[in-house]
């Protein structure tokens, strides 16, 4: 999916180029780290892409493909329903509220994600 | 005192200030003026009615026309970038020897100038400080915060810039005109922001050495 | 897979409220996170009328200063964090699969857990009231020291600062699912180059938010350890650094606004090409432009710190000056669309029209501020206020209403009133203009912004009270658009699959869609992929 990899290629580039104009220009630290970990970061998925890209031979990508053509695959089952989101959210928001207010409510959100890990690996066998 | 309506254009570098307003309105205006009437006209010309019941064409690219739109205005901005970078310079230029300074401090929530070799004058917004300043000589002032960021600002001078804890910055201003102009904290501080004003009194040098001497003695 | 088969393994759908709790379908997402963004918006709006009211006379005494801080940080939050930005990406949620012909997002249990971070996140900022201190009042902004414990002692910043840390990881994990989802999940035939103009926009907003948000995070975490675990970071008097604060925020304020319009530009593409009949004018350039807008946004964030005195103003001014030649070239494009077209004025048309007219006077003085000279002055005044309520409200509020009255008929398969929704329109773009034009003017005589009050002399009293009617006006805009959505319900006009004649494939499908979202597609071989039906239906129709 050659378009993906030119996307993040050519934003990785940009954003080293843009980080090293704004060094010289400005010798800035602080808005020289933000753009040096941004472009690392892009660089990092950029990288990916190519590896990724060799073996890429996706229908959506040809350009005269049917959904007949991709028919019959089996790529995977879609999750419809979980409780496991809204289970993290309620956990999360008692771990954030617990650092604020107390560390008790921290401690029980902490152990609800540990409990919703280990049901979620013993279900999934 | 003079405030909350056009700027009095007070001070040397305000009238480049005000140039910079101009120009970049004017431009603001013309570009703003010509797209809307595009998009009206556009929009009330290709209106689907008897007279136009279907869309004449499906074209969905001109290169020419995307090239043109992306040059002209690549110049137009470029021209803009050189006009403004020298006026910045020209109004933040630093006197070498500035026969006035004052050193600005900001509170919460209140004022406090401390003239070079001379008085200090400091307010808060049950009587506001008043900042004495000499017509046609230039005053650098060095301003810093006490506590969290504030803004030194004078409208009438068209010029405002940060008070920061931690650091002082520094900027001169040379009045033209002598009047009282209405100064504000331009920074959200907290509780009593929009009350932390101050005043900018501009005098004749001779009045502003009988200030100085008048209140160097209280 | 045909429709017999998916119908025997698809259980079928549940109505339930435990089956709205355990959700993963991208569907029900959107409507969630859409549902509940409206409702923050009525809460923020609330707020803004509070805050009008204060200001329609001077010396006012409705709001005390202390609250009068807290509504605006709260509205400024509120808009912001909850209402703009997850208004678009549930919207995108709702439309990305369909639009590229996905049965689902490529991470459903991971989209479901971003809407309830995002809900209970908004839950806690605005729980920040009902503390010792009430809420956080130190700005949407939060700058330090102000921000910092021995300043903002009570409770409700840290509760904000811990509720928007949820948002921000929320809205990170929406963009892995969208960029993923649009590079993998693609129906066969649907290039890269075929995708929607909004489906494009969300990529790049998606891109913005990976490159923005972390900074986010990392500075209220920062935040968080100046407050309560004993750090200085930002604390001038041990070393540390208030202009610090800044530069992390901003680095992700900035782009946070592009957040704000490229999936309201993309709302406008889609609209304005329905309702003229017309391709997108320019696709590559709308691409390409996109991703400019995301990339050069990245580099001005100091424009905001134009008067400290403390960064390289010429280099934020040349970028913030180079993000208008792209925003041009969309605006060109969209007059180009409208050109040669034969025009239907429809609600979410009119909304459209509304969105570039406000958005014009929004992006062309987003100009002026551009240049620090104009900015020392205009800096922290109600002239910057203008810019970004004419940007922000002016156009994503616009395109947003724009995107409810298009697409309203495909989520639930009746459509929302026209005659309400046009007298809707009409107060809503005369009453906004009413409050946020004088506001200009304001700034230029020397009105701060965050103020209680102001005083009695100049032009400012005539002006503030100008500004409180129309907010008045838009209130009004707001009711009727309540109105017109109870009306409607219970009229249920039927819409059928396509009621606008749209080119998209979410048009391809039942009004609502299926759980699987399509039972069959068409042939895709162009960015309009039903024009191609329409052709084979009708092949003299096809323009030589």
């Amino acid at each position: 999916m050659k378009t993906g990899l030119m996307l993040f290629v050519s934003s990785a580039v940009f954003s080293a180029t843009i980080a090293l104009v704004y060094w010289l220009v400005a010798h800035d630290p602080a808005g020289t780290m933000l753009l040096g970990f941004m472009s690392a970061a892009l660089t990092v998925v950029a990288l990916y892409m190519v590896f990724a890209e060799r073996d890429a031979d996706l229908y959506a990508d040809k350009k005269k493909a049917t959904p007949a053509e991709a028919a019959g695959e089996h790529v995977g089952t879609y999750v419809t329903h979980s409780p496991a989101p809204f289970w993290i959210g309620v956990s999360l928001t008692g771990v954030v509220l617990g650092l604020v207010v107390a560390p008790a409510a921290a401690g029980l959100g902490i152990v609800a994600l540990f409990l919703l890990g280990a049901l979620m690996i013993v279900r999934s066998r | 005192m003079h405030g909350q309506t056009w700027p009095a254009i007070s001070s040397t570098q305000s009238v480049a200030l005000a140039d910079d307003w101009k120009v970049f309105s004017y431009a603001a205006l013309a570009v703003a003026l010509v797209v809307w009437a595009l998009i009206l006209f556009a929009g009330l010309r290709f209106r689907r009615s008897r007279h136009n019941p279907a869309p004449r064409s499906q074209k969905e690219s001109n290169a020419v026309l995307e090239i043109a739109w992306t040059i002209a205005p690549l110049l137009v901005v470029i021209a803009l970038f050189i006009y403004t970078l020298r006026i910045e310079s020209g109004v933040e230029a630093l006197a070498a020897a500035p026969p006035v300074r004052v050193a600005v401090e900001g509170y919460r929530w209140g004022w406090s100038f401390r003239y070079q070799g001379g008085p200090v004058v400091s307010g808060t917004s049950d009587k506001p400080p008043e900042m004495v300043l000499p017509l046609g000589q230039t005053a650098e002032l060095d301003l810093s915060s006490r506590d969290v960021v504030h803004a030194f600002w004078v409208p009438d001078m068209l010029f405002q810039r940060d008070a920061t804890p931690g650091l002082v910055t520094a900027f001169d201003l040379t009045p033209s005109r002598t009047g009282t102009f209405l100064g504000r904290c331009a920074e959200f501080c907290g509780l009593n922001h929009a009350l932390m004003t101050f005043s900018v009194r501009v005098v004749s040098p001779a009045e502003y050495r009988r200030w100085l001497t008048y209140e160097a003695r209280q | 897979m045909s429709a017999a088969v998916l119908d025997r393994v698809t259980p079928p759908e549940r109505h339930d409220i435990l089956s709205w709790i355990t959700t993963t379908d991208h569907k029900r997402i959107g409507v969630l996170y859409m549902g509940t963004t409206l409702l923050f918006m009525a809460v923020a709006g609330l707020l803004a009328m509070a805050m009008r009211t204060q200001l329609a006379v001077p010396g006012a005494t409705l709001l005390p200063p202390h609250e009068y801080n807290e509504i605006f940080t709260l509205h400024g939050t509120a808009m912001i964090f909850l209402v703009i930005a997850p208004f678009a990406l549930g919207l995108a949620n709702y439309l990305i699969p369909l639009q590229i012909g996905a049965p689902d997002m490529a991470f459903p249990r991971l989209n479901a857990t971003s809407y309830w971070l995002f809900l209970f996140g908004g839950l806690i900022v605005f729980a920040g009231a009902a503390t010792n201190e009430g809420a956080a009042s130190a700005g949407w902004t939060s700058y330090a020291p102000l921000s910092d414990i021995t300043i903002s002692t009570g409770l409700g910043q840290d509760f904000w600062i811990v509720g928007l840390a949820m948002v921000s990881v929320a809205s990170i994990m929406t963009a892995i699912n969208f960029v993923t989802t649009a590079f993998i999940h693609r129906a066969p035939g649907m290039t890269m180059w075929r995708l929607p103009i909004f489906t494009w926009e969300m990529i790049a907003t998606a891109l913005l938010i990976f490159m923005a948000f972390p900074s986010l995070t990392a500075t209220l975490l920062l935040l968080f350890v100046d407050r309560r675990l004993g750090g200085h970071v930002f604390d001038p008097a041990f070393g540390g650094s208030a202009i610090l604060y800044q530069h992390l925020f901003w680095f992700f304020g900035h782009p946070e606004v592009y957040v704000l319009i490229l999936p309201y530009f993309g709302i406008v593409s889609e609209v304005v090409s329905t309702f003229s009949g017309r391709p997108v004018f320019g696709y590559t350039g709308m691409v390409l432009s996109a991703f400019a807008i995301a990339g050069l946004s990245m580099g001005v964030w100091a424009h905001h710190m134009f008067t400290t005195g403390a960064v390289n103003n010429p280099f934020f001014s040349l970028v913030s000056f180079l993000i208008a030649v792209p925003t041009g070239i969309k605006f060109f494009n969209w007059i180009c669309t409208m050109w040669g077209g034969a025009i239907r004025y429809t609600t979410p048309m009119l909304y459209a029209l509304g969105f570039l007219m406000n958005f014009l006077l929004g992006g062309v003085t987003g100009v002026m501020v551009a240049s620090p000279p104009l900015d020392f002055h205009a800096q922290d005044s109600y002239f910057v206020v203008a810019h970004f309520h004419y940007t922000i409200g002016g156009g994503s509020f616009f395109a947003l209403f724009a995107a409810l009255y298009y697409w309203w008929p495909k989520v639930y398969g009746w459509r929302l009133g026209e005659g309400l929704g046009k007298i809707g329109f009409w107060l809503t773009f005369v009453g906004f203009n009413m409050t946020f034009l004088p506001m200009f003017f304001m700034g230029v005589f020397g009105m701060p912004r965050r103020v209680f009050t102001y005083p009695a002399t100049g032009a400012l009293p005539a002006l503030n009270a100008v500004a409180t009617v129309g907010a008045y006006l838009l209130l009004l805009g707001g009711i009727l658009f309540v109105v017109n959505v109870v009306v409607s319900a219970r009229r249920r006009e039927p819409a059928g699959d396509n009621p606008w004649q749209g080119y998209t494939l979410e048009w391809a499908t039942s009004s609502p869609p299926p759980e699987h979202n399509f039972h069959e597609l068409p042939p895709i071989r162009s960015a309009r992929p039903l024009r191609g039906v329409e052709y084979a239906k009708a092949p003299e129709a096809r323009p030589t």
